[in-house]
């Protein structure tokens, strides 16, 4: 017991050492510092965020700035927990992946109210109203997004390129916009092309859920052969083929996902995969140089602006090898690439630019500005 | 043996300003600044009302593992109604909460299925209920209730429910029969405790304090969404223990609980993205704050059985 | 004796028939056929499994909120072990690192319980953070599919009986099982009739960790694929062995504990795949399961008038 107290003693008297310490080790800290982007994601772990947060803590390396990073869960309160918290940080933007539209209100109210430039990230606003509140801020920068519907119209057709007549769609988050817009693109796809739709999950996020899932339809529904998963970081897609392989019918049921899967080349190889679209990572990259050229003093517009890019899509062997090489072994974009597009090091570089530049991202102008 | 137990009680105060003292100083005083103060505050009112209700339910040993999905759907309804008359969004809600509690507490009461089990129970028909309800997605508020979303409403509001929730739990016969159930449910009974009542009225104010909490969520964001609340009652466990709450209820169960563990969630969560500790390691900054809170602050003397 | 044994038979198998039958009912074709059945038994063993290394903590009164954590964190090691040191004795290194890394955890927790001498409840949640950490630290778990053959029938089940008969014999028919059976009725009497509480709890949790180890070893050659949870989300991976067990616990009295855990996993696995196949939306799936587990659970537990329940 008496332990406690000398450890509460000590406690404190650290704590009283930090306190007045602190105040002379960091005081000088404060001029000449580097811009700072506050970013909010939904997690931390898992392929897709990953490679998201990475791909930015090395943009702003090469820029001398720095992200802070936050995980809100995809949870309404904590994403506006954590853009005022970003906002406190001192973060001179910020930027958000936004779980629906309805919060974008109170995001651009926060930023308004603390004159903090906003932007989205992997997200456009869908309800008008709301994007009119949103357009009518001052520091509402825009969006970066991919025209998710073409991704699930694409895949949809790739399933009845190879013949498929009856599939069932495994998806993550039941209202996440993009798993939503996907759904849409599959059901267009599906329904121009004769494909019946047997039967639909959501809300699976992970390999195992997925292979149960995806079992119990084989099961229930020997003749489906095509299943679609909606996205959810490559787990989904891990486990679905799992199951499919488990049960001997490669070749029988094709696959199509969003988000790569762990193994994209074997998986391409054994034609356990038809088509899978991924690559959007450097989505907020693009809002990331927005916000950058923003804080910097050169925004390259004075509007709220829209960027659209499209995902990459791999359909054999070769793709894979490629998009491992070019765009996961090394940055999809170079210092020197990364530099030019901002105003401070291209005094030329305007908005159409980077319209431009994310409109033509895919696996072969990587390769083309790399090889 | 008395004078530990006193210095035990302080802990989680002790607690509490450590904690503001440290990330004071590696804030270089960001933290304490008035406008850092009123953010923290905002984002601590929902969980420290949530834990005071939930505080009368741990007092009887009793817990309450529905709170996440109940905030949900309170605040679905809260959304739904409001859509057709913003005055009705925070009946509703109450309502909602009232009749969650009232169900919760029935289960437990009358038809003896063990806290753990009904609430978890409940925690998935009301995430399922709010999912279907925001129709899968999220259900937006008219822009002008944002602005209820103010400190002059939130102030009064959480002191009036503080003082209120505090005078009935220290001063009254209810408060007091309470813990008794906690103490020693046996005992308690044939002390003449309504022990069904207490347990029923005990979900009632939790519920009904997480409904308002539901519509406190939904003015302050904007939205009631499929996914809000999800771990919330993990939260509010956690917010509780670290205030110095013991699981088993009783006499030992505090008051200041509530309030202390939801300042000092909310102050941790702050203060690590003020710092800029890495997203990645704020997590276990937490968790062994945590632990190390609760070691220092559970009262072992008054517990015969650790489980 | 045979007659009372008969009887509670029937008894047990009342749940799963009646459930199969409502489902029959309604989709003959589609949830009647052979391989659904094959499949809601193979797919009963892996929560099963976690749900018997439950068992052993929670007959003690304890908890532990950690269990998903551990399955997700035993893997990765597991996974990357075996892909470090080689895949030449693969299977062993990939079971022996899971089962190696999930007692290692349990004996964590254990430790943690007895030092700290807080409620297991709570030592469990600070853990569980901590365990997150670490796994999102050490990234994805890829296993190669050449490795994964215990993730498919009839190897997973043989894996799931196996580690049935040695949870029932464990649980029923040693010591130790009778004394985490005592110190679960009356800690103190326990204590009072020689029983060393500290050591058998700590077995309790080994006991779990083994169980969640082979859970590990069999969720990472399933899915192929383990992604790290954070932020407590990995608590999600306990609801389903803790809803296995909630039947187990309302069967208690017609069966044993071990065996309604796995009746109460085909049940519940049952009832989702029967909605699977009735396309009923994911929506209503979480709801009518949470019913459904209250309802059977508050038929089975009849306390007495003034029986303490909390």
């Amino acid at each position: 017991m008496k332990t406690k107290k000398v450890l509460s003693i000590v406690l404190s008297l650290v704590f009283a050492f930090v306190l007045f310490g602190a105040h002379m080790l960091f005081a000088e800290k404060e001029e000449e510092r580097p811009y700072l982007i506050g970013v909010s994601i939904w997690a931390d772990s898992g392929p897709l965020s990953k490679k998201v947060i990475s791909n930015l803590r090395y943009a702003a390396d090469v820029l001398g700035a720095e992200v802070e990073v936050a995980v809100d869960g995809f949870k309404p309160d904590n994403q506006v927990s954590n853009i005022e918290n970003l906002i406190a940080r001192g973060c001179d933007a910020v930027m958000i992946c936004n779980c629906t539209d309805a919060v974008v209100p109170k995001f651009v109210k926060l930023a308004d109210e603390s004159k903090v430039p906003l932007a989205l990230y992997f997200r456009k606003i869908n309800d008008p109203e709301i994007k009119a509140y949103a357009e009518s801020s001052p520091y509402f920068i825009g969006n970066v997004h991919e025209d998710e519907v073409a991704v699930g119209y694409s895949l949809g057709k790739a399933l009845a390129a190879k013949g498929c007549k009856n599939a069932v769609i495994i998806n993550y988050n039941k209202g996440d916009t993009t798993a939503e817009n996907r759904y849409v693109g599959y059901k267009k796809a599906f329904a121009e092309t004769g494909i019946n739709l047997l039967g639909e999950q959501w809300d699976i996020l992970d390999a195992e859920k997925a292979a149960n899932t995806a079992e119990r339809f084989i099961a229930a529904f020997p003749e489906i052969d095509a299943i679609a998963v909606g996205g959810g970081g490559g787990g989904p897609l891990s486990g679905t083929i799992r199951a499919v392989k488990n049960h001997n019918k490669v070749g029988q049921i094709h696959i199509t996902a969003s988000d790569f899967g762990p193994d994209i080349e074997n998986s391409l190889k054994n034609q356990e995969v038809a088509a899978m679209s991924g690559g959007h990572w450097t989505d907020p990259f693009f809002t990331f140089i927005l916000l950058y050229n923003y804080v910097d003093g050169h925004p390259l517009s004075d509007k709220v602006e829209t960027i659209t890019m499209q995902p990459i899509y791999l359909t054999s062997v070769s793709d894979a090898q490629d998009y491992t090489k070019w765009c996961m072994d090394e940055p999809p974009y170079n210092e020197e690439e990364i530099k030019n597009m901002t105003v401070k090091h291209n005094k030329g570089f305007t908005l159409s630019d980077l319209r431009r530049i994310a409109a033509a991202f895919s696996l072969e102008d990587v390769m083309e500005r790399h090889k | 043996m008395r004078k530990m137990r006193g210095i035990k009680k302080i802990i989680p105060y002790l607690g509490l300003i450590m904690i503001i003292i440290l990330f004071s100083a590696l804030t270089q005083g960001s933290l304490i600044t008035f406008r850092n103060l009123k953010l923290i505050f905002n984002q601590a009112v929902v969980l420290i009302i949530a834990c005071i209700g939930v505080t009368f339910v741990m007092s009887q040993g009793s817990l309450d593992l529905s709170q996440g999905s109940l905030l949900g759907i309170s605040g679905a309804m809260a959304a739904t109604f409001a859509a057709l008359n913003t005055t009705l969004s925070l009946p509703m809600a109450l309502l909602t909460g009232i009749a969650v509690g009232l169900i919760n507490g029935s289960l437990l009461a009358f038809f003896k299925i063990p806290s753990f089990i009904i609430t978890l129970c409940v925690l998935f028909i009301l995430r399922g209920l709010t999912v279907i309800a925001t129709h899968s997605g999220s259900i937006p508020i008219p822009f002008e209730m944002l602005e209820l979303d103010s400190y002059q409403i939130k102030v009064p509001l959480l002191v009036t429910i503080i003082v209120i929730a505090c005078y009935f739990f220290n001063y009254t016969k209810i408060g007091k029969s309470m813990r008794a159930i906690g103490s020693g449910e046996v005992s308690a009974r044939y002390s003449g405790v309504p022990v069904e009542r207490m347990k029923i009225l005990a979900y009632l104010v939790s519920g009904v304090l997480c409904g308002l909490c539901g519509w406190l969520n939904v003015v302050r964001t904007g939205a009631a969404d499929s996914k809000t609340g999800l771990l919330f009652e993990l939260d509010i466990l956690t917010a509780l223990v670290l205030g110095g709450m013991p699981l088993t209820g009783g006499s030992s169960a505090k008051f200041h609980s509530a309030i202390i563990g939801g300042l000092m969630l909310a102050i941790l969560s702050n203060g690590m993205v003020l710092v800029g500790i890495k997203a990645e390691l704020q997590q276990a900054v937490k968790g062994v704050i945590f632990l190390l809170a609760v070691y220092l602050s559970f009262e072992r003397e008054s517990v015969v059985l650790i489980k | 004796m045979n007659k009372g044994l008969g009887k509670k038979i029937l008894t047990v198998l009342i749940l799963p028939c009646a459930v199969y039958a409502i489902f029959y009912a309604l989709q003959p074709k589609r949830f009647g056929n052979l391989q659904t059945l094959y499949i809601m038994f193979q797919q009963a063993f892996l929560p099963s499994i976690s749900a018997w290394g439950l068992c052993f903590v929670m007959t003690l009164g304890l908890y532990d909120l950690s269990i998903g954590a551990i399955i997700i964190l035993s893997a990765i090691v597991g996974t990357n072990l075996t892909l470090f040191i080689g895949t030449g004795f693969g299977y062993i290194w990939l079971f022996f690192g899971c089962l190696a890394t999930a007692v290692i955890l349990e004996l964590i927790n254990a430790t943690g319980y007895n030092l700290l001498k807080i409620p297991s409840m709570i030592v469990t949640i600070g853990l569980m953070i901590l365990y997150e950490t670490a796994a999102n630290f050490m990234g994805n778990a890829v296993l190669p599919y050449e490795l994964s053959i215990f993730g498919r029938a009839p190897y997973n089940i043989i894996v799931g009986i196996i580690s049935l008969i040695i949870a029932y014999f464990l649980y029923n028919r040693t010591q130790i099982g009778m004394q985490i059976k005592a110190i679960g009725g009356s800690e103190i009497i326990a204590r009072n009739a020689g029983v060393n509480v500290g050591r058998v709890k700590m077995y309790g949790f080994l006991l779990c960790g083994v169980f969640l180890g082979i859970a590990s070893f069999l969720s990472v050659s399933y899915g192929g694929l383990i992604i790290p949870s954070t932020r407590m989300s990995s608590i999600l991976r306990l609801f389903p062995p803790l809803m296995g067990y909630f039947i187990g616990i309302a069967l208690k009295k017609v069966c044993n504990i071990i065996i309604g855990v796995f009746i109460g996993e085909v049940v519940i696995i049952m009832v989702v795949t029967g909605m699977v196949t009735m396309g009923v939306p994911t929506t209503y799936q979480q709801m009518i399961t949470g019913l459904f587990l209250l309802t059977v659970v508050g038929i089975a537990i009849k306390a007495k008038k003034d029986e303490v329940v909390k």
